[in-house]
């Protein structure tokens, strides 16, 4: 008898390890020689040393596992981390991307990215995914991507949402659910919590619609495609009624799916210009009373470095800036918005089909969204991506421009000439236990959001280019010139230039507003210095002087594609070294006999 | 009503002596190992209605308590959540709820309107909710401090805590600090030499003094005491009109252990009905009240399913002043507190940015009470003075809604007018007239490292004297406090079913209508409460038996607030059941308890 359990338990280990091995081999790729190409496609690394497959979508686990290959395989670039736990206990996985060897990856000038704030948005962690990966695997073979990987640093979150995420990939779905997180709520005030959700009453993995054949319904089949319904035109009979997404009235209320998992939008639970329910719905009970937001505000608020932000959404073809309402228009200053102009419009250029927009105006008004607390709080420039456009159907202006999935008519001739049938579910008789004799069918949850396998690998690459571009640009200070002059008295006066060679200054507008980032320090070693302070006019030589500590100059900012000059006069001979010092903009020193 | 009213006087003074004997040797302010002491005394003297449990722990490694009295089924029953030292300069507050604490549990048993109200009522106490920032009081020198452990760069220079207070006269106490330099903006106060006051230029008045607090330029920054250690204030930390960047909210809204942990009480404890607050934000000589002008109508989102697109004009908007709707209970609510504790005068209510009582009514939703829990008394001059008092200001408040205009001296009302420096000119008043010994520290001269060549003096008010009593009147002030607190409690809304009414319709088929009735005085919900989600409405439940049937109406209703006294709301349903069977009738919220009816159908 004991032995037998033993034995089970052996083979059970066996069992448990085959899976293992099994997944390592499927992530592993063991045959190498199918992948490597005499002619190697531009792009990607065609031989990598991290085998990832970029046209599938991966779960929190999965994400987890890729992070640390990358991490395994590239220790001086890459780093893999928890930020903190998501309600349901996964991990929030990050991924830091930059080499050590060029100084420590926290003080230099930094991108924040994550993904798949909204349960349902998956594709943003493809995409974060992708960044790291390519980063890591093409340092060393394109000058631009090494010197970037060694100026800059890069915090990757795939996703902020995993149990949004988890529930998304591995429970019944519609395209739109679960957008918030896992946190239960009583959404229907009855008292009870989650306990009237969508039911997948045909078990396929999808919640599509539930129609019923009613003479006196207003609904018909399309002519064209009989798996679309459509109204009924004034004057004509109708065919069916629709009735409501898949699922039963689980608690006898008489309302159907009224009170699913959690319900709550993550993206309006930030803090700057949050509003309560009444005005933002999704809000949830106060800013911040969800963990994930918790954790990704301490940790950017711990790291100060980080001068730009990317958060990616889906979808409809969007580089969204803010504000999210307008109430908040006149933080956003005309300063910053050159650099979004500039940032935003050169990601139209990259992403075709994609428009840079304003939350707010072209969207719809959001309070306490996460993109706001970005520039608001933190003061860096930030864009949202809504990734996935209906332009990628058949690269041309929709007919029908109805909303921003694209068109009904367009997404089920896509499903038709291209995925063969593959992204919907046609309509089939069901007894539903409350309604009777209904049918069953309609759009399946990795569709029209989410991009099929031949595009996603495009989607990744053309999103982290553009917010390369951004990291870029994220500031770059160092001192231009260092120059010394005698000085009456036998003093030395020595001038500084100290510049920025990117478009995003060392303060934003907002941040120089409201003291968000420490000034910058730009000091001065060697000598007696006597007095110093920053040149107010280069050209007339008009100093302001700083009386305390004149050692280390304080200024409140560099600004994009400028510089700043700094004046001391200094006792005794020997070779002086300036140092500037900018939170975010790095740090660089200079020498002068 | 009458009578009700008379039980009411009865018990009052019933109470009144009680109270009496219950308070005589605490007539002291307690440091935090004293008031855990006391609470812990008291809890234990009736562990059967009352406990005291942690919520959280601050950086310097202190608790707060939170003491709920009403027995094992606390959580179940309406309730009211006392909340004391949201202002940590205010140490009145932790003392007026620990007493409040100790009449509850002396009572019950004794007096029965007491005993009926734990019975019936929870009480959530939280007697200090910034206890770092309050130990200040205890401590030397003496300064009073508002803010919690946080480390905070407040003067955001890159540095924490560097420029704190210093003792320069090494009296116990930090007060001001003035220098005498003819750049400054500071003079003495025409009513009141020992008062500073900023010169006025308009009217030919030229500046004689720097005003500092007392201490020296830690970080030669020219600026004095500018980041002390610590930082931020509970009562600046919460969500509605929250001010970011600015000294002492926090780096956000919520960001504190204590603040946190007071929300997660909150939201944990559905059954909150009223939340009652000892702060200067006073609603209650001060009653809120109603905005002229309010955003475009308001959008009822409650039932709103992913609501995502709002239409840009009629989205509706932050609210910030009190509704229509609840207006008028607060007013009752006030005028109640004035006659029970004689009040007349009181300084308007304090600014409020981030207040917790605000937030307990614009996102929590709640019936939000606060009393200034003290404030310097009018001197008696003549013998009528209050109530000439009263009648300017009233005079002041017609004379500002008709517009400004006419019918009163402008010059004089202006005179009179009260600003900044009226409650230290009465604060001194009452110093001098109740003789407190150094409630005012006279300007003495000192030498100042930062300013050799000019003449400084270290003076001023007495840190905690102008928001706090003299401990000998804090257990007079409790009693009256105590009492308006026991009355508030027994306001809370009750629902019950009432007005049962079976109509056989062909004996298979009854006709149930009954009224669902809140019997408390309050209203289910507040407006605001039913605007933002968190606190629910009356749900009603018919619970049938299998053979029974629903022909008309719901198996689960949620229904729409109820107002108070009697308010009511009829509802009916078609039962298809045999004859003499029964249906079980349950209508209940958290906050307004639960009534249940077996109803025979026949």
């Amino acid at each position: 008898m004991t032995g037998m359990i033993k034995n089970i338990g052996i083979i059970l280990t066996i069992n448990f390890g085959l899976i293992v091995l099994l997944n390592t081999i499927s992530f592993g790729r063991a045959d190498k020689e199918l992948t490597k190409s005499s002619l190697k496609a531009l792009g990607a690394p065609n031989n990598p040393k991290v085998e990832i497959i970029w046209n599938r979508y991966y779960d929190q686990k999965e994400i987890g596992e890729i992070c640390r290959r990358i991490a395994n395989a590239y220790p001086k670039l890459a780093t893999f981390s928890s930020i903190g736990k998501s309600y349901e206990g996964r991990d929030i996985w990050l991924l830091t991307i930059s080499n050590s060897e060029k100084g420590d990856p926290d003080k230099k000038p930094a991108m924040y990215i994550d993904g798949n704030i909204h349960g349902n948005e998956i594709q943003g962690g493809e995409v974060s995914l992708y960044t790291g990966w390519y980063l890591a695997e093409m340092y060393g073979h394109l000058d631009w991507i090494t010197n970037l990987v060694d100026e800059k640093t890069f915090y990757i979150i795939p996703t902020i949402n995993p149990d949004g995420r988890d529930h998304f990939i591995h429970d019944a779905n519609s395209p739109n659910s679960p957008r918030s997180g896992f946190d239960p709520r009583d959404d229907d005030g009855d008292g009870l919590i989650d306990e009237d959700g969508d039911d997948d009453l045909n078990g396929d993995g999808n919640i599509t619609q539930m129609r019923f054949k009613d003479p006196n319904g207003r609904w018909i089949t399309d002519p064209d495609d009989p798996r679309i319904m459509i109204q009924a035109k004034p004057d004509q009979k109708g065919e069916y009624e629709l009735i409501w997404s898949e699922g039963i009235d689980n608690d006898g209320d008489g309302q159907v799916n009224e009170d699913d998992p959690g319900s709550y939008d993550p993206n309006r639970n930030w803090y700057w210009k949050w509003a309560p329910q009444y005005v933002q719905w999704g809000a949830d009970r106060y800013p911040g009373s969800l963990p994930e937001t918790r954790a990704v505000v301490d940790f950017v608020s711990k790291h100060d470095n980080i001068a730009a932000f990317q958060t990616y959404h889906n979808s409809g073809g969007m580089i969204l800036r803010g504000p999210g309402n307008k109430d908040d228009l006149q933080t956003y200053r005309w300063e910053d918005l050159q650099v979004y102009d500039f940032l935003g419009k050169l990601g139209e250029e990259i992403l075709p089909g994609y428009k840079y927009l304003i939350v707010y105006k072209d969207l719809y008004p959001v309070y306490g969204g996460e993109l706001d607390f970005f520039y608001g709080v933190r003061g860096g420039i930030t864009f949202s991506n809504e990734l996935w456009t209906s332009f990628d159907y058949f690269r041309k202006k929709q007919e029908e421009e109805r909303s921003w999935f694209g068109g009904q008519k367009e997404t089920y001739r896509f499903d038709k000439l291209l995925l063969f049938g593959e992204g919907v579910v046609d309509w089939k008789p069901y007894g539903h236990p409350q309604f009777g004799k209904i049918e069953i069918g309609g759009i399946k949850k990795a569709w029209t959001r989410t991009a099929p396998s031949f595009l996603l690998e495009e989607m990744c690459h053309r999103n982290m280019a553009f917010t390369l571009y951004h990291a870029y640009h994220t500031p770059q200070v160092s001192i231009d010139s260092l120059y010394t002059k005698d000085f009456p008295g036998g003093l030395t006066e020595v001038t500084a230039v100290i510049k920025n060679t990117r478009l995003i200054p060392t303060h934003t507008s907002q941040d120089i507003q409201n003291k968000i980032t420490r000034p910058d320090y730009i000091s001065i070693a060697g000598g007696n210095v006597l007095t110093g302070g920053i040149l107010e006019d280069r050209f007339t030589g008009e100093m302001k002087e700083q009386k305390r500590n004149p050692k280390i100059v304080e200024v409140d900012n560099i600004p994009g594609m400028g510089a700043v000059y700094v004046r001391w006069i200094v006792e005794g001979k020997g070779p002086l070294t300036v140092t500037v010092n900018a939170a975010k903009g790095g740090t660089s020193y200079k020498t002068v006999k | 009503m009458n009578r009700s009213f008379k039980i009411f006087g009865y018990s009052y003074l019933l109470i009144f002596f009680a109270f009496l004997c219950s308070a005589i040797s605490q007539n002291k302010y307690h440091s935090y190992d004293e008031m855990m002491k006391a609470i812990n005394a008291s809890v234990s003297s009736h562990k059967d209605i009352a406990k005291v449990e942690s919520i959280a722990k601050t950086i310097e490694n202190r608790d707060i308590w939170v003491v709920t009295i009403g027995g094992k089924d606390a959580d179940n029953r309406h309730a009211m959540l006392v909340v004391g030292g949201v202002e940590a300069e205010r140490i009145i507050g932790s003392e007026l709820s620990l007493r409040f604490i100790n009449f509850l549990i002396d009572n019950y048993g004794k007096v029965d309107s007491i005993t009926q109200l734990v019975n019936s009522t929870t009480f959530y106490i939280l007697p200090f909710v910034n206890p770092d920032a309050r130990e200040s009081f205890f401590k030397k020198p003496l300064y009073s401090r508002t803010f919690n452990a946080r480390p905070t760069d407040d003067d955001k220079d890159g540095a924490i805590d560097e420029d704190g207070f210093e003792d320069l006269n090494a009296d116990g106490v930090i007060t001001m600090m003035r220098v005498k330099d003819n750049r400054g903006e500071w003079i003495p106060h025409p009513d009141d030499q020992r008062i500073m006051r900023k010169a006025d230029p308009s009217k030919g008045e030229i500046g004689l003094y720097k005003l500092f607090t007392e201490g020296i330029d830690n970080d030669n920054d020219e600026q004095w005491n500018e980041d002390e250690p610590g930082g931020v204030d509970f009562n600046r930390n919460f969500p509605h009109n929250y001010q970011f960047f600015s000294k002492g909210a926090g780096p956000h809204q919520i960001s504190e252990a204590e603040s946190r942990a007071v929300t997660e009480f909150c939201f944990a404890h559905p059954n909150i009905a009223a939340v009652f607050t000892f702060s200067s934000n006073d609603n209650l000589m001060n009653p809120w009240k109603k905005e002229q002008r309010q955003g475009p109508p308001q959008q009822e989102q409650r039932s709103g399913r992913r609501r995502m697109m709002d239409d840009e004009e009629s989205a509706p908007r932050l609210l910030t002043s009190v509704l229509d709707e609840d207006e008028q209970y607060f007013n009752f609510i006030s005028k109640q507190y004035q006659e029970m504790t004689k009040f007349k005068v009181a300084p308007q209510s304090a600014k409020s940015e981030g207040a917790f009582n605000e937030w307990a009514y614009y996102h929590f939703g709640r019936w939000s009470i606060a009393a200034n829990p003290w404030w310097i008394p009018e001197i008696e001059q003549k013998k009528d003075s209050a109530s000439t008092d009263s009648t300017r200001i009233k005079k002041l408040d017609e004379k500002k809604n008709s517009g400004g205009e006419g019918k009163f001296d402008q010059k004089k009302v202006k005179e009179e007018k009260p600003d900044e420096y009226t409650d230290q000119i009465k604060g001194l008043k009452w110093i001098d007239a109740n003789g407190i010994k150094n409630g005012f520290i006279s300007w003495t001269k000192v030498k100042h490292k930062d300013f050799p060549d000019n003449d400084v003096e270290i003076g001023g008010f007495k840190p905690y004297i102008l928001t706090n009593p003299p401990a000998d009147s804090i257990d007079l002030i409790a009693v009256k406090e105590n009492v308006f607190l026991t009355w508030l409690g027994a306001k809370l809304p009750r629902i019950e079913i009432n007005n049962v009414k079976v109509e056989s319709v062909d004996n298979k088929l009854f006709r149930l209508t009954v009224d669902i009735v809140n019997n408390g005085y309050l209203p289910t919900n507040s407006a605001m409460g039913n605007k933002a989600r968190w606190q629910r409405n009356v749900k009603v439940t018919v619970g049938l038996s299998k053979d029974q049937k629903l022909s008309a109406g719901k198996l689960i209703n949620v229904i729409s607030p109820i107002k108070g006294s009697g308010g009511r709301q009829e509802m009916t349903w078609l039962i298809a059941s045999r004859h003499g069977e029964k249906v079980t009738l349950t209508a209940e919220s958290p906050a307004t308890g639960t009534s249940t009816q077996i109803i025979t159908l026949k």
